[in-house]
């Protein structure tokens, strides 16, 4: 193996190693990442079952599990080189032979290790109280789990990119993006009968939105390739487009940041 | 007296760091924008079951709507009031402000 190629595997063994390790340093944020998307589940799961359709309760606790892993894009992604700059780690990143984009992979796998248990407890309660009728074709739905995490987490680098320009505002541009795009992408609920069509449109325009169609249509629907395959096609175009424009949009910024002397900002 | 100070003090620190960076008015409706989407949630969500559903009549559903509305509204507010004042200590950890 060539050494360029090591140096970038070891950087994201390195990220993400660092990024599992400090969900589960803290106890505290252990209980968080469960507790916040498994009240919000539950609740509307609650309200599935009292307003006479049980089985829908699947779509609030498929909703919990993609909220825990959206709620780590926004802040374990995007937030985190803005963070990293304020704290004067960013300049470590590009002072150092680490590759970016290896690091930003590192972040992503860790955000996923460290949500996923998080996400299973969601949906092994949700199972347990609510027996949502789910009939999965596994490598089917292993699938479309996967390229919806991939867009997702391509969305999360290129808000990354677009965040070393922020300051502070990237916590406020969090905040308003987390519960607008979980609505508009039907989280908890289908949007085909919901929403009129043009705000179904915007939602599948969002990576959540296709992905928590496509995993709807896998696991309550009809287990068929076919059923779902333009879903699949969309989330994979996606994944690529994201990912090639956060790595054009952190070189430009990263170049716009040498020239103007901004590119690391410690806070004094 | 030194309490009011303090708590003016706070109060500014706290506006300037909110609200510093942008319009007052463009600073709030961001702020607003997210408790009003997870109400909307919530009010869809008994839309569904309403309209789907077999438990819940046309008289009822102002009631559990306002019902909803009123829980979803209030579950922002204290979520943000929980989260803010965690948040102030976590940053203050990190700049030094308070003693360690």
């Amino acid at each position: 193996m060539n050494l360029r190629a090591s140096l970038w595997w070891k950087v994201v063994y390195a990220r993400a190693w660092v990024r599992t390790k400090s969900i589960y340093g803290e106890p505290v944020w252990v209980a968080v990442n469960v507790g916040f998307p498994f009240f919000t589940s539950m609740a509307l799961s609650l309200l599935y079952r009292n307003a006479g359709i049980p089985s829908a309760a699947g779509f609030a606790v498929l909703g919990g599990v993609m909220v825990s892993f959206w709620g780590n894009v926004l802040w374990s992604m995007a937030s985190q080189f803005n963070w990293d700059k304020q704290q004067g780690l960013f300049e470590l990143y590009i002072t150092s032979p680490a590759p970016i984009s290896a690091i930003l992979v590192g972040m992503s796998l860790g955000g996923i290790l460290g949500t996923a248990p998080s996400a299973t407890m969601v949906a092994v309660l949700g199972w347990i109280f609510f027996h949502p009728p789910a009939n999965p074709y596994w490598p089917l739905l292993v699938l479309v789990f996967s390229l919806t995490l991939a867009s997702l987490y391509a969305m999360g680098m290129a808000l990354s990119s677009l965040y070393l320009v922020y300051g502070r505002e990237a916590d406020s541009m969090n905040e308003a993006l987390h519960e607008p795009v979980s609505f508009l992408s039907g989280v908890y609920f289908p949007t085909n009968i919901a929403f009129p069509s043009v705000l179904q449109a915007v939602g599948l325009l969002i990576p959540l939105g296709l992905g928590m169609d496509a995993l709807r249509r896998t696991l309550f629907g009809s287990p068929d390739f076919g059923f779902v395959y333009s879903e699949i096609l969309g989330l994979a175009a996606m994944g690529i487009i994201l990912l090639y424009a956060s790595s054009k949009a952190l070189k430009i910024l990263e170049e716009k940041g040498r020239r103007a002397g901004t590119i690391a900002v410690r806070m004094r | 007296m030194s309490y009011v100070r303090t708590i003016i003090a706070s109060v500014r620190v706290g506006w300037s760091r909110e609200f510093g960076w942008t319009h007052p008015l463009l600073g709030i409706s961001l702020k607003t924008i997210g408790p009003i989407a997870s109400t909307m949630t919530a009010a869809t969500v008994l839309y569904i079951g309403f309209r789907n559903g077999t438990a819940i009549s046309s008289a009822e559903l102002p009631y559990l709507l306002g019902y909803i509305l009123l829980g979803a509204t209030l579950y922002a507010h204290v979520s943000a009031y929980s989260w803010v004042p965690t948040l102030a200590i976590a940053e203050g950890k990190w700049t030094f402000v308070f003693p360690q």
